[in-house]
């Protein structure tokens, strides 16, 4: 065999042997650095929160597996390597200068290459079967990969306040992120509504849509920016003040109380004949409508985060004023129900205490009033009562069942039609429901008990379907009352008065400062949980000072 | 066997029969050798009477080269040296003829050339730098193959005129002549005073090689390959002198690397290799590099040599 060819046969098994060599050390030695990044990196997560530390660990440490890998692969050995490997056993730099001079042709040059290749002839195979593959340095870089992947692992049990932060900080921003899904739904709703506007609201309402989505925009951000749990503490009071606020626009652009337009109540709208009256109302109605989704978002966003859900106008849910309800008058409650009352909201004012509707439940129920004939509030008691349940309601109407209808017991009603819970005692009662004729919603909670209940009226508010729109008009009375009552200043004598959206009648007399000590104790508490803006804090404050 | 494996083999066998005459000194040997096969010139440092008028004369006689000492005195001339023009009487007349000096040998050994003028030195050094002599117009090549062993005395240094540095640097090897030890010593009487029958028969030194042979090696020796690693070892290595060292106050000029990788090639031809390694480089580094590293006070101060200041280096690039 000629010399260049032993001497290449040599360094091929050297090269062959190295590589794996180096391979396996290059891969330690990548591996022991991704797991010392690991380590710094599990380190710092048990010192300051970071929440993705095992997978940042994990991507680091196989990044750089991967890289190492890659760096095997492509890394080559070159012949100058293997010849100082063979040199390492042969000795005298015989074989790198047989190699260096592969391609020279002087004669002392061909001589050397030619005392290379004898060498190698001799010693060559003692020297390839010196190379080892896994050699001392390979267990050493194997040892210190096996160390550090252990404290990964230990340190991967180690709990501190650091990593209970992270969780609590993550927690936080994924509750954000389920609430900020609920604002964007609102805020779809309320683009969509003004999208397909088809001349249902007018420019100011529509502006004031508009209004409304750029507040929970605003919400959106605020929840974006969220990382811990006191951040969305203060990010879901903010939003539940802001869905409560929302809702009551809202409310308002259902009720066309918005500025600029007319009330709809307004009893000198003398100038409108029974037509126009009647589009307006067809259109209040659409109004609600379209606006009942919103609202009802808006009201479940503001309880999901500690607020309240106020009745709302909708259709199905019945007018807690009580103002729409149609009330019963038709009677059929179809659908009956009524709505809940708040637990205030009795409508005890009764309903139809008067009677009962004929059809209809009292949404309240309770009846003492009575029962409407057909109905029963089987539950409802009459009573004054309230049904044992509450349900106000159920009664039903010969017609109508409601079904549902009612209340709960807590005046809730969380009923089909009814007034999701609340209603009550808040006397919101609303009136989601179905209120249908229902006379639900009575009781709003506003009113409790007031009078806005309507039911007396055998209203029922809600917009029902059917409904007549002068159900305020109408009075079921057992006994010959003064309704009009004398005013003596805030009081009266009646047990009745015509109040601004209907009948109100005198609930529990109660100390007047007993009244503003509590709404001073309200306001106060509002004013320290953050529910007003700060700069109004010292004037509300200032405000029940003076008064008490 | 070729002409290269010949070659070798008389460079070898050069050593074996020095050693008949010449006891011990091995490193001097070697250095020796080595600024034969290399052309080189050779600085002896050591006291008078440890033989090595002996060992020049006996190189001479295994090179069969022709030989001159020249004792260098405070009153020698350059002259004295190269050579000069002297008026003859010819059948016609009178002419000026040039009369060469102890110069044109092939071994010039300029004893204690440390005693002499800074003028007389420089026209040796001139000699063994050009190889020709000037005088007046005409200069003058000195014979092939030529080499300078020039020794000086490390005592009696009143009125002497110790080498410039620069005129060290001509010099490719320094070699210290040390003072042999006991045996070596006791070798050495009995071989030079016959004492003994092994002695008194034993026979000198013989020629193994001739001029021309010595030149074909020294033209081989030229053409030993050198690697890259190698190279760069040598010149890191003379780099290395001229970093911030306390120790040092000058380095290493270029010419210590030239001359060390011709030595390293002579001592690898030596050692029957054709190829110039790492171990060679050490080696050679001490006789190569001493006269060429100017100490600082510091290193003086602290009693260190340059040799020790070459085993730093050589720790530090390893």
């Amino acid at each position: 065999m000629k010399d260049e060819e032993t001497i290449f046969q040599y360094l091929k098994k050297v090269k062959r042997k190295l590589r794996i060599n180096k391979s396996i050390k290059s891969l330690l030695i990548f591996a022991s650095i991704g797991a010392v990044l690991s380590a710094l990196i599990m380190g710092y997560s048990k010192l300051f929160p970071f929440y993705y530390a095992v997978p940042a660990a994990l991507i680091a440490a196989g990044a750089l597996v991967v890289t190492g890998i890659f760096y095997v692969l492509f890394k080559k050995i070159s012949n100058k390597s293997a010849a100082k490997v063979l040199d390492a056993a042969i000795g005298n730099e015989k074989i790198s200068t047989a190699v260096e001079y592969m391609k020279s042709e002087g004669t002392i040059v061909k001589k050397q290459r030619s005392d290379a290749a004898a060498a190698l002839r001799g010693y060559g195979s003692i020297a390839v079967d010196k190379l080892k593959l896994f050699d001392k340095k390979t267990a050493i870089l194997s040892l210190i990969l096996l160390v550090l992947i252990a404290g990964n692992v230990a340190l991967t049990f180690v709990k501190t306040a650091a990593v209970k932060t992270a969780e609590e900080n993550h927690d936080s921003k994924v509750q954000a992120k389920v609430i900020k899904e609920e604002v964007k739904a609102t805020i779809e709703k309320l683009a969509d509504i003004q999208k397909n506007n088809d001349n249902t609201f007018n420019e100011q309402e529509l502006a004031a849509l508009s209004e409304l989505q750029k507040s929970l925009e605003m919400t959106q951000k605020e929840l974006s920016k969220v990382k811990n749990s006191k951040m969305l503490a203060d990010a879901r009071n903010h939003t539940a003040m802001k869905a409560e606020e929302l809702q009551k626009m809202l409310n308002d652009i259902a009720n066309g109380k918005m500025e600029g337009s007319k009330d709809p109540d307004d009893e000198n709208n003398e100038s409108e004949d029974e037509e126009d009256k009647e589009n307006k109302e067809e259109k209040q109605q659409e109004k609600q409508k379209k606006l009942a989704d919103a609202q009802n978002q808006l009201g479940n966003l503001a309880v999901n985060n500690g607020g309240k859900k106020l009745a709302s106008a909708n259709p199905n849910a019945g007018d807690p004023s009580g103002k729409n309800g149609n009330s019963g008058k038709n009677g059929n409650n179809e659908n009956g129900e009524d709505g809940k009352n708040g637990e205030n909201g009795n409508s005890g004012n009764g309903n139809s205490g008067n009677g009962n509707s004929e059809n209809g439940n009292s949404g309240n129920g309770n009846s003492g009033n009575g029962n409407s004939e057909n109905g029963n509030s089987e539950n409802g008691n009459s009573g004054n009562g309230n049904s044992e349940n509450g349900n106000s309601g159920n009664g039903n109407s010969e017609n109508g069942n409601s079904e549902n209808g009612n209340g709960n017991g807590d005046g809730n009603g969380d009923g089909d039609g009814n007034g999701d819970g609340d209603g009550n005692g808040d006397g919101n009662g609303n009136g989601d429901g179905n209120g249908n004729g229902d006379g639900n919603g009575n009781g709003n909670g506003d009113g409790n008990g007031n009078g806005n209940g309507n039911s007396g009226s055998g209203k029922g508010n809600g917009t029902g379907v059917y409904g007549e729109d002068d159900a305020t008009d109408f009075v079921a009375v057992t006994e010959d009352m003064d309704i009009a009552g004398k005013s003596n200043g805030n009081t009266y004598d009646s047990d009745y008065y015509k109040g601004q959206n209907g009948l109100v009648f005198n609930g529990e007399k109660v100390p007047a400062n007993q009244v503003i000590e509590e709404y001073a104790d309200k306001a106060i508490s509002g004013v320290e949980s953050g529910k007003y803006p700060a700069e109004k804090a010292d004037v509300i404050k200032k405000y029940f000072e003076d008064m008490q | 066997m070729d002409r290269i494996d010949e070659l070798k083999e008389l460079a070898l066998k050069c050593k074996g029969e020095i050693s008949k005459e010449i006891i011990g000194q091995e490193e001097v040997v070697e250095g020796v050798l080595l600024g034969m096969f290399t052309g080189g010139n050779i600085l002896l440092h050591g006291m008078p009477g440890l033989g090595k008028t002996r060992l020049v004369q006996t190189v001479s006689n295994v090179f069969d080269l022709n030989f001159k000492r020249i004792q260098f005195t405070p009153d020698l001339m350059p002259a004295d040296i190269t050579g000069t023009n002297v008026i003859e009487r010819t059948p016609n007349g009178t002419e000026l003829k040039f009369r060469k000096g102890p110069v044109f040998a092939n071994i010039v050994l300029a004893d204690e050339i440390n005693r002499a003028t800074p003028k007389t030195q420089s026209a040796l050094l001139e000699a063994m730098q050009e190889h020709t002599v000037s005088i007046g117009n005409e200069t003058y090549a000195l014979p092939k193959p030529f080499f300078v062993l020039a020794t000086e005395n490390p005592i009696d240094l009143a009125g002497t005129y110790s080498l410039p540095e620069a005129q060290m640097d001509r010099f490719m090897l320094m070699i210290d002549v040390k003072f042999p030890d006991k045996e070596q010593l006791g070798k050495i009487v009995k071989l030079t005073e016959r004492i003994g029958e092994e002695n008194v028969k034993a026979e000198g030194a013989k020629k193994v090689m001739g001029a021309d042979e010595l030149l074909e090696c020294i033209k081989a020796i030229g053409e030993i390959p050198v690697s890259k690693d190698v190279l760069d070892y040598v010149v890191s290595l003379v780099c290395k002198t001229h970093e911030k060292n306390p120790l040092i106050r000058e380095g290493a000029s270029p010419r210590a690397a030239q001359s060390l990788i011709r030595a390293g090639r002579a001592r690898a031809f030596l050692n029957g290799r054709l190829n110039v390694s790492f171990e060679d480089i050490k080696s050679i580094s001490f006789p190569v590099l001493r006269h060429r590293i100017i100490l600082s006070f510091d290193a003086i101060s602290e009693g260190k040599s340059a040799d020790d200041v070459i085993g730093e280096i050589l720790k530090l690039e390893s």
